[in-house]
């Protein structure tokens, strides 16, 4: 039969030779199976590891590329620090008052930051400055996934923690995913093009056209519309460098002159695999991502003065809301105005003030 | 800024695939040279298969390699389109982004519009959209 020297059932050379083969790989795999299947997982671990790297210097090389006319040395120290850079959060053990705090680290945070560049280039306007600060903030991105890729990698091979390994192999393909989307913003960030992040700071910017524009608070910019009888406020962050400005201190402040009935949020939201690019979902709350300061700010606003918050989603996946925005993005954006102008006037009436907010970044997108 | 210890996984990986081969091709010519000296045939041509099928993984697996290798090298080229508007003759035309475009910033000027005197930003058509062409967009590696 075919099969009975592969068996080692047959008394020929090669049968036996087979059969001694076999014995030694079911004693090898008896013995030592778990650490090959360990030392094969740590190779995928390791390449995507490596690539990973890749993508990281790849990053930093393009940024140090895109600055090299300027001061190069001190470009460079301050990206080798940028990329170690903490942000430590407040204690949240006594939980009162600790989205102010929050909110006052970053800030700070923003503003070293925003102001160490000026310092080294001041020949860089607001914003370049802001575009610069996402392009880095990619590069940082990168190297953190690498590095804390690594340091999985390395405590599961110190400590030969099966559990571990299997655990950070099981994350990786969705970690490079998302280090690839990085990767892919990084073109956008730099030449100031539009992500689809800022497909609401675009519905904004659509519907304020003709508008006159006015500034409040730091990054924002708004304008007051008539629409039938109701006067509408739409508002976004202040482009079209990469800022997402502080929606929550400006409807803050303006609620303060204006009695605003209605305050209508448009943002980019992650879709579920299988979803559509570019549909929309409408809802309510206050639909704004981030860390969650100004969310909490405009939330306080409308609880207290009982003003309905109602949103709409384009949706997307995390690499098109990074890169740059889609066709598929766009259709959503001239959707999304049409929808929300047929909602003003339904969800208001005649001498409203009403407030819609463009939330995300509004890299490339002027108003 | 640090470098990576990468170990001696990748250098292992290699080793057993040149094992696999070294074993694949035993098994081939041992299925060949057996066709003639022993009439058992059968079992000769599946050595010969059996070497041939682990040659061809193996090949397959550091083409594999490779092209990953490549796509990890290779920069994706992407396009992005500026969609320029006229305010006043509605003529639109769409041209590959140029640094420095932003929507509802000035383009270039319109080609059907009388020109206007030099630096007035009148006969300059206004960016409505700035967009991704998918076509040319490399998918996820």
């Amino acid at each position: 039969m075919l099969i009975v020297p592969f068996l080692g059932q047959d008394n020929t050379e090669i049968g036996q030779i087979i059969s001694i083969a076999y014995m030694i790989m079911f004693l090898i795999l008896v013995f030592w199976g778990e650490k090959i299947q360990m030392l094969i997982r740590l190779r995928d671990i390791e390449y995507a590891l490596e690539r990973l790297r890749m993508m990281r210097d790849e990053s930093v090389r393009f940024t140090k590329e895109k600055l090299k006319k300027y001061n190069k040395e001190e470009i460079n120290r301050f990206i080798d620090n940028f990329l170690e850079f903490v942000t430590v959060p407040p204690v949240d053990m006594d939980p009162a008052g600790v989205v102010w705090k929050l909110d006052h680290i970053v800030k700070t945070a923003e503003n070293r930051i925003r102001s160490e560049i000026k310092q080294i280039i001041p020949e860089l306007d607001d914003s370049q400055v802001l575009n610069l600060m996402n392009l880095f903030e990619a590069s940082y991105a990168l190297n953190y996934y690498y590095k804390v890729v690594r340091h999985y990698y390395i405590l599961g091979k110190k400590t030969s923690s099966y559990i571990l390994i299997i655990q950070l192999q099981a994350i990786l393909p969705q970690v490079l995913m998302e280090a690839e989307a990085y990767l892919g913003a990084i073109q956008a960030f730099s030449s100031g093009q539009p992500v689809g992040d800022g497909a609401g700071a675009l519905v904004a910017a659509r519907l304020m056209r003709g508008g006159e524009i006015k500034e409040i608070e730091k990054d924002n910019v708004y304008t007051v519309k008539n629409i039938d009888g109701r006067r509408v406020y739409f508002m976004k962050a202040k482009g079209p460098g990469g800022a997402v400005g502080t929606p929550g201190d400006a409807l803050m402040k303006l609620s303060e002159v204006e009695n605003f009935k209605t305050v209508f949020m448009v943002d980019a939201g992650l879709k579920l695999e299988g979803e559509k690019t570019g549909s929309i979902a409408e809802g309510v709350g206050a639909i704004i991502g981030g860390i969650g300061t100004e969310k909490y700010k405009i939330e306080e606003v409308a609880t207290k003065k009982s003003i309905p918050l109602y949103g709409m989603i384009i949706k997307m996946s995390l690499k098109e809301a990074i890169t740059p925005m889609t066709k598929e993005v766009l259709n959503g954006v001239e959707e999304a105005c049409k929808i929300l102008m047929q909602r003003i006037i339904e969800k208001s009436s005649e001498g409203d003030a009403v407030m819609v907010i463009g939330v995300g970044n509004t890299i490339g997108i002027g108003q | 800024m640090e470098k990576t210890s990468i170990s001696f996984l990748a250098p292992f990986y290699f080793f057993l695939l040149g094992l696999f081969i070294l074993f694949s091709l035993i098994l081939f010519f041992h299925g060949l040279t057996g066709i003639d000296k022993e009439g058992n045939n059968l079992a000769n041509f599946s050595f010969m298969i059996l070497g041939a099928m682990g040659l061809i993984g193996t090949f397959y697996a550091i083409r594999r390699y490779q092209v990953s290798i490549q796509r990890m090298i290779k920069g994706r080229r992407i396009v992005v389109l500026t969609v320029e508007e006229c305010s006043k003759c509605n003529y639109k035309s769409v041209r590959p982004f140029r640094e420095g475009d932003f929507v509802y910033g000035y383009g270039e000027e319109c080609p059907r519009c009388p020109r206007p005197p030099e630096g007035s930003v009148e006969n300059r058509m206004l960016i409505t959209a700035i967009y991704l062409d998918r076509g040319v967009q490399e998918e996820r590696s």
